[in-house]
């Protein structure tokens, strides 16, 4: 009834298709599993740098495989590849805090000490 | 990257002598030359990141099983969140229906420039005639529709696509238009090799 999990004899244009499919699956797990990490420790930066080399090292390592023979380490570095990417991303957004920190709106919307002597000195103008 | 791009599409060129293994191997030389410029690409950037950003630390974690439970503890928290702050319920489910939309519009929309570049570029291997009027064709029409601001871009961009695509009609582009049904439905899985996963 329901088509096996590691479908080996898939080949042609959906091989990707469903691959990708399988990767965000990987993906909906890894995100929640490892983005907390990006408020702990030196998770933030460890994480980011970690994730986008793997990934890298996935996509050219892709790059080996060069007969239909080869579907199945296909298969692994491809999901490999996009769940790192995706990964990536989640510790990209983590930094989006620190460098919308200076923006006037997002200054005006916090109450520590430095926005209210950012948003007292915009009165006098 | 035009040249490299360049050098890409003639890659794929495969002595008619060759035994079949050799020439399935030479068939997707190109894409296995682009998966290793775009990994020497993304660890040029990433060595940048590397060296310049700041790491902003936060606390330690209280222990070691905190690796496993802190991140789903966390998401349920969020959950538990809804009930005080009903804008992020909503937020929550309304993110989710934008980033799924965006994500299957990035992948699936392709560009007229990328799918005349690309059935060009596989009509050389499906026909055996270089029709060497799409490439020019398809700049033509890329620069018509970003740099002009001539109002009948479009209709010069369509006139081009059109005529490339049925070019047998027109005595002077030579050329094979036989294969464009089932060669304008490939560049989409084509770009889905190199189309980013979902947002």
């Amino acid at each position: 009834m329901f088509a096996p999990i590691l479908y080996s004899n898939l080949f042609g244009p959906s091989f990707f298709s469903y691959y990708i499919s399988m990767s965000v699956i990987a993906q909906c797990l890894v995100f929640i599993s490892v983005s907390a990490f990006a408020d702990y420790g030196s998770g933030r930066k460890m994480f980011f740098i970690g994730f986008s080399v793997i990934g890298c090292i996935c996509t050219s390592l892709m790059a080996t495989i060069s007969s239909p023979s080869d579907k199945s380490s296909a298969a692994a570095l491809l999901i490999l590849a996009n769940v790192c990417y995706g990964a990536s991303f989640v510790f990209y957004n983590s930094y989006i805090p620190f460098l919308a920190a200076s923006h006037e709106d997002v200054a005006a919307a916090s109450d520590n000490q430095k926005s209210v002597i950012y948003l007292s000195s915009q009165l006098q103008t | 990257m035009t040249l490299i791009a360049v050098a890409v599409a003639f890659l794929n060129a495969a002595a008619p002598t060759a035994t079949k293994r050799e020439q399935d191997e030479a068939s997707n030389r190109s894409g296995r030359f682009v998966l290793i410029i775009v990994g020497i690409w993304w660890f040029s950037f990433s060595l940048l990141t590397f060296f310049r950003l700041g790491a902003y630390p936060g606390p330690s974690l209280p222990s070691i099983r905190a690796y496993l439970t802190l991140p789903w503890t966390r998401l349920f928290e969020t959950f538990r969140y809804i009930v005080e702050l009903p804008n992020l319920g909503r937020f929550l489910i309304l993110y989710f229906i934008f980033s799924d939309g965006y994500s299957v519009i990035g992948s699936v929309s392709v560009s007229p420039f990328f799918s005349m570049l690309l059935s060009w570029l596989l009509r050389l291997k499906v026909s055996g005639h270089s029709n060497r009027l799409i490439l020019p064709c398809s700049l033509a029409s890329s620069l018509l529709l970003t740099k002009s601001a001539c109002q009948h871009r479009i209709l010069f961009s369509c006139l081009l696509r059109h005529s490339c695509f049925h070019s047998s009609e027109l005595p002077f582009l030579k050329g094979s238009a036989s294969g464009s049904k089932t060669v304008a439905v490939a560049p989409r899985h084509a770009l889905s090799l190199l189309s980013s996963p979902s947002i």
